[in-house]
């Protein structure tokens, strides 16, 4: 007679689980075995004589006639009009079964779909980027580091210095990555106290790509945004080393260990050199840090007694010169030799040095 | 004989110390100005009627010209703006740029006179004691950029006033990017002190 049940529930007045057919109009569930309301009774007043009427006039078994009996009971006088009215439920309750299942799936599934589909894309989308970026840098500032001979904790220090700059979006646009990256070693071995010229981090570069401008731009920005920290760690390892060679800018001194070692210096040779390095800041050298440590270099080299001597074509005139030397002033000598070479000796001794350098295959 | 009169004069005349503590003028040497024509222009025919005119519109998009007195270089482009450079007062540099707009009504363009505005003013001054740039730039390093494999100066990035100094070691000082003339004497006047402080002292 009437539509399928629309849920499954259990009948205090049945004392069991029965189908429940929904009143969308009020809300309520009304069981139909007994055709008793489970709604709120307030809202159900008007609508469970017709509903009740109805069923007890269509029902046949035995159990149900039982109870429909007592309803039909209820309602006898106005048989007549209740009729009528319980065919207009019977059509209500058989139209609203149908909807409810399209009306939930309709609904439901799409929220889902978009709810899944919205938040994944953004996460891909934005860790792999940066990620990747990092891990290009990294790659070859490790590359980089191996090809200048760099101890593990410098280019540690490079990759943390990239990774902060790539935080802040500081780094300048339309610049060449390769000097982004010798920038940033550049600052590493700057702050671990063994500085690399500019040119030596370009020569490590790949293909030797970047220029000394852009490597110039990158030193630059990676002092605006990190220089706070910089400087905080040079003041520690200054404090660590009790004034040693780190400091903001580089000194010829910081190159001569290498330069030294490069070209075969003697323990003696070292000191003498390292001792006129010392003596810099009280003389007015204004050349490239770089270019004095070539000429202590060799001076150092052309001043101690050894087989070089013999190779050299000044040998005698050197001998000569610091015969005078030695004479008046012993005690500035290597002042008095390096502030006589930088004023009249300077491009012969930096050529004579080249050529050595480059024989070594520095 | 003009300029010969004013250096000797200049010469002469005491510093004012309240305007200058340090007792030193900085000198202008470059004035940058602007000005808008306010009319379209032929580059092309500017080019060839004007002796004193070069124009290259595959290297650069503006007619280059020079004029004797003041000595200054003009950019013309094709909008009407105009660039002037050279001068070494604000006034020579506003008359330069009068004549050279003059030169663009006379070849049949109706030019005006209009927003001409200083835009930058290069000072250069000697303090005459040699400097230790490496201190300058370890005691001031939030100002203080110094590469010496990069550029042989310090490069100073005053904030106030908004100057950029360029400091060498042999005590000689660059000053640019003020608009009015006293922002240099301002700067210069911030950055003895420093100066002093950093004196390299020869043993």
């Amino acid at each position: 007679m009437y539509g399928s049940p629309d849920v499954v529930s259990y009948c205090q007045h049945c004392q069991r689980t029965t189908p429940m057919v929904l009143d969308h109009a009020t809300g309520d569930a009304i069981c139909t075995g007994c055709a008793f309301d489970l709604g709120n009774g307030a809202n159900a007043c008007p609508e469970p004589p017709r509903w009740r009427a109805a069923a007890g006039h269509g029902d046949s078994d035995g159990d149900r006639s039982s109870s429909s009996s007592s309803v039909g009971g209820d309602v006898s006088p106005a048989a007549a009009d209740p009729l009528l009215q319980g065919g207009e439920g019977v059509a209500c309750s058989v139209g609203a079964p149908p909807v409810q299942p399209r009306v939930r799936g309709a609904v439901v599934p799409p929220k889902q779909m978009r709810a899944g589909g919205a938040v994944p894309p953004k996460v891909r989308c934005g860790v792999p980027d940066t990620s990747k970026a990092l891990a290009e840098g990294f790659d070859a500032i490790v590359g980089m580091a191996s090809r200048l001979g760099l101890a593990d904790k410098v280019s540690d220090r490079a990759k943390e210095v990239l990774r902060k700059l790539e935080e802040a979006r500081a780094c300048p646009k339309g610049r060449s990555r390769d000097a982004l990256y010798a920038a940033c070693l550049h600052a590493a071995c700057r702050v671990e106290g063994a500085p690399r010229t500019l040119k030596e981090l370009i020569a490590a570069t790949s293909d030797a790509a970047a220029t000394k401008r852009d490597l110039g731009k990158f030193i630059n920005a990676i002092k605006r945004h990190l220089g706070m920290e910089e400087r905080g760690q040079d003041q520690a390892a200054d404090m660590k080393a009790s004034g040693g060679g780190v400091g903001v800018v580089v000194r010829a001194g910081d190159y001569l260990h290498r330069y030294g070692s490069a070209v075969g210096m003697s323990g003696q040779e070292a000191s003498a050199a390292r001792r006129a390095a010392g003596r810099l800041d009280s003389l007015d050298v204004r050349r490239n840090p770089q270019s004095i440590a070539a000429a202590i270099v060799y001076m150092a080299a052309q001043g101690s007694s050894g087989v070089r001597k013999s190779v050299r074509r000044h040998g005698r005139q050197r001998v000569d010169h610091q015969g005078r030397v030695q004479g008046p002033v012993p005690a500035r000598r290597p002042a008095l030799r390096l502030k006589h070479t930088a004023t009249a000796r300077r491009d012969a001794a930096l050529l004579n040095l080249l050529c050595v350098l480059r024989v070594v295959g520095y | 004989m003009a300029a010969e009169a004013a250096a000797a004069l200049e010469g002469s005349e005491p510093v004012d110390l309240a305007k200058h503590p340090s007792g030193i003028i900085p000198t202008l040497q470059n004035i940058v100005s602007t000005v808008n024509l306010d009319c379209k222009l032929d580059l092309k025919a500017i080019a060839l009627q004007a002796r004193n005119a070069e124009y290259n519109p595959k290297r650069f998009a503006a007619v280059i010209m020079r004029i004797r007195e003041p000595k200054t270089t003009a950019l013309i482009f094709a909008s009407g703006k105009m660039v002037c450079t050279g001068a070494k007062s604000e006034q020579q540099s506003k008359l330069a740029a009068r004549k050279y707009a003059r030169i663009i009504q006379k070849l049949g363009f109706p030019a005006k006179f209009k927003d001409f505005k200083i835009q930058n003013i290069v000072g250069s001054c000697d303090v005459k004691f040699p400097i230790r740039l490496e201190g300058l730039a370890y005691s001031h390093g939030a100002f203080s950029s110094y590469e010496p494999e990069l550029f042989p100066g310090l490069i100073y990035r005053m904030k106030q006033p908004k100057i950029v100094l360029l400091i060498f070691v042999s005590g000689k000082i660059v000053l640019t990017g003020a608009k009015v003339r006293d922002e240099t004497y301002t700067a210069f006047e911030n950055i003895y002190p420093v100066l002093t402080e950093f004196r390299k002292v020869q043993q």
